[in-house]
C-alpha cells in the first residue's frame, strides 16, 4: 500500500472537512518538517482549532514527522514552490503518494511523472474501503465543498453516491 | 525587503484612505498599503486559481498562512483546487489505497 505524503493544503482542508482522523488511523500517512511548521507552528500563531488537531495526530504518532536531514539534499523542484511543497517533492519517495489540493503543484508533478490525488480522493478511498460511511462522507464534503471546485465536487458527490 | 516607491495616486482613493484610516484608527499611509496588500492578496489567489502559483508560494510572498489564503479565497468566491480533468485521471490511483 502506498504511504501518503501530505502537503499543507490538503492537510488543512482534510482537517477542516472533519476526516483527518479516518485517514490517519487507515492509511500511512507522513508529514515533512515544512509541512509541519506551516500548518501547526504556524497555525497556532493564527489561533485556528485545526493545527491543534493536526498537532493531536502528530503528538499520538498517527501522523509521523519526515526528518529534514533525511531529504534535505536532495534536488530542488525546478519550479518555485513554498517551503512546504518544496520539501513534499524532495522528500518524495517510490512508493508514496502525494496529497496536494493545488493546481499549479498537481500539473508540475503530472509532468515529472510524480504521482497525486487529492483530499477529494481521500475520502472516496475511505467510503470504497467502507472506513467512512456515506452519511459521513456526505457531510464531510459539505465541509470541503467550499474548498474545492464546484465541477469536482459535483463528480465526487455522484461518486460517493454511486459506489 | 521593502522600497520607496513613488506613485500618483487620485485625490478621491486618497480621501477614502483618509476616511479608512480614521475609521480603523490608524494613518493614511497605512490604509494605502491595505488597499494595496488587498488587491496583491487577491490576484494572486486568482493566480493560484488558474495554477500559475502555488497557494505555499503565494502564502510566501504574502507573509501570510495557508490558513488564511484559504480563508481569503472562500471569503472572495475564488475557487481553488485541482481541476474535474485532474480529479478523473488522478481516481485510478486510489485503487493501491483499497
Amino acid at each position: 500500500m502506498y504511504k501518503l505524503l501530505l502537503d499543507s493544503d490538503a492537510l488543512i482542508k482534510i482537517s477542516k472537512a472533519e476526516f483527518l482522523d479516518a485517514v490517519a488511523e487507515n492509511f500511512n500517512v507522513a508529514v515533512t518538517e515544512e509541512v509541519y511548521y506551516e500548518t501547526v507552528i504556524e497555525g497556532k500563531k493564527g489561533f485556528y482549532q485545526d493545527a491543534d488537531n493536526i498537532d493531536k495526530l502528530v503528538q499520538s504518532g498517527k501522523i509521523k514527522i519526515r526528518i529534514g536531514r533525511g531529504y534535505r539534499k536532495k534536488k530542488k523542484p525546478k519550479q518555485s514552490f513554498g517551503i512546504g511543497e518544496a520539501s513534499v517533492l524532495q522528500a518524495y519517495q517510490k512508493g508514496s503518494l502525494i496529497v496536494t489540493d493545488d493546481l499549479s503543484f498537481t500539473a508540475y508533478m503530472e509532468k515529472e511523472q510524480i504521482k497525486s490525488i487529492s483530499s477529494a480522493h481521500l475520502l472516496l478511498a475511505l467510503v470504497k474501503k467502507k472506513k467512512v460511511k456515506k452519511d459521513k462522507a456526505r457531510y464531510c464534503l459539505e465541509k470541503l465543498r467550499y474548498l474545492i471546485r464546484k465541477e469536482v465536487y459535483e463528480l465526487i458527490r455522484k461518486d460517493i453516491e454511486g459506489d | 525587503m521593502t522600497q520607496v516607491q513613488p506613485l500618483r495616486i487620485e485625490q478621491n482613493i486618497l480621501r477614502l484612505a483618509e476616511l479608512r484610516g480614521k475609521d480603523e484608527h490608524t494613518t493614511k499611509t497605512a490604509a494605502i498599503k491595505q488597499f494595496l496588500y488587498s488587491g496583491a492578496e487577491e490576484y494572486l489567489l486568482k493566480l493560484c486559481s488558474h495554477g500559475r502559483i502555488s497557494i505555499g508560494k503565494a502564502a510566501e510572498i504574502l507573509h501570510k498562512s495557508i490558513y488564511d489564503l484559504q480563508e481569503s479565497a472562500k471569503q472572495k468566491g475564488i475557487q481553488l483546487g485541482i481541476t474535474a480533468k485532474q480529479y478523473q485521471e488522478h481516481k485510478k490511483l486510489i485503487h493501491g489505497l483499497v
